[in-house]
């Protein structure tokens, strides 16, 4: 059993690295400067967090302008497949989106690089459809989808969406 | 055959004959599915989209005792015992939890599955397969992506034509 517990190893870096150890998985990432780490996110289950520590280190960031958009591509995905492996089997969404990784993809990745960030979310959402919503509206504070009844339509019209307001990011 | 990932993750159920019964499907989860056989809506108690639903009368607040209300709304009594044996008159859920998952001092609830009337257990897991396997207990565990510990099973008076059903496999099961 996974603990949902996310523990700080190391110094999460306002720009340049964040490690963290989850259950027995170590995770270094490294980010440029402007994927700067934000704890802000405004999500209703953040309360079952509030025992994480996150703080930013006193390092300079010496990777961050390492990283382009290849690489962000590279990040995305290893973290998409991680989250995906590790909570596949997981029976309510609120443990899914609680998941560490998906709020590295939320919080550290992605808030500060909506425009990077939504086409590879969009992108992984129509090739391996999953719980990427909550993603997508908390990136671009938008819910284009609020009236869709099934998931593939949301999945259009997000498509859609992205397309007509992408220059608005 | 189940997945790979499956058996790894759940390492016991190989040995306990759990068979893959259904495509994955992110539309449904275990709630839905032991509680109402659907496979349209996902049970969630906070829904965040159209298909997420969540039973009136039900707290919305994850608690566990909200996840075993659904059942016993539906009939379902609490066991005092943890018997998961087939009983000819009575159908059962097997309510799985695990404590501190979310970093607080309490049971968190993790996972439903349900007793066939053939007598065997059908569960869907997360947004992966449905499947069939001999006892509850090859998904509780620690090891893998198991589901923490039977918490409780609940169990309900079988309605007539589920008796005609367990009498029909009770007829097969001869041959």
């Amino acid at each position: 059993m996974r603990q949902d517990v996310l523990k700080v190893t190391g110094a999460a870096m306002v720009a340049g690295a964040v490690h963290f150890s989850y259950g027995k998985e170590l995770y270094d990432w490294k980010c440029g400067p402007q994927y700067r780490w934000t704890t802000d996110v405004d999500i209703n289950w953040k309360e079952k967090w509030k025992d994480c520590e996150i703080r930013p280190s006193q390092q300079s960031s010496e990777a961050a302008a390492r990283v382009n958009d290849a690489e962000l591509e590279i990040i995305f995905k290893g973290l998409a497949k991680n989250w995906q492996e590790a909570t596949g089997s997981y029976s309510l969404n609120m443990r899914r989106y609680a998941h560490p990784t998906y709020q590295v993809l939320m919080a550290a990745l992605g808030k500060e690089n909506v425009r990077d960030i939504v086409p590879l979310i969009l992108r992984e959402l129509q090739e391996r459809p999953d719980v990427w919503f909550e993603a997508l509206k908390v990136l671009t504070k938008a819910n284009p989808a609020q009236d869709c009844k099934a998931f593939d339509e949301a999945v259009a019209v997000w498509v859609r969406w992205w397309e007509q307001e992408k220059n608005n990011y | 055959m189940l997945p790979i990932h499956l058996e790894k993750g759940f390492p016991k159920l190989r040995l306990d004959g759990a068979k893959k019964t259904s495509e994955a499907s992110i539309k449904y989860n275990c709630i839905a599915w032991s509680a109402t056989r659907t496979k349209k809506n996902w049970f969630e108690p906070k829904p965040t989209a159209a298909w997420e639903i969540w039973p009136n009368g039900i707290p919305d607040d994850y608690s566990l005792d909200s996840f075993i209300l659904i059942f016993e709304k539906r009939g379902y009594k609490r066991c005092t015992e943890k018997d998961t044996s087939f009983e000819f008159f009575y159908k059962k859920v097997a309510i799985y939890a695990a404590f501190g998952i979310y970093g607080q001092p309490q049971w968190e609830f993790t996972h439903v599955s349900d007793q066939l009337h053939s007598g065997a257990w059908t569960s869907k897991l997360g947004k992966d397969i449905d499947i069939q396997h001999n006892t509850p207990h090859s998904l509780a565990g620690d090891v893998g992506d198991e589901y923490g510990t039977i918490f409780k099973i609940l169990k309900r008076r079988c309605w007539p034509w589920e008796l005609l059903a367990r009498v029909f496999f009770k007829i097969k099961s001869h041959f």
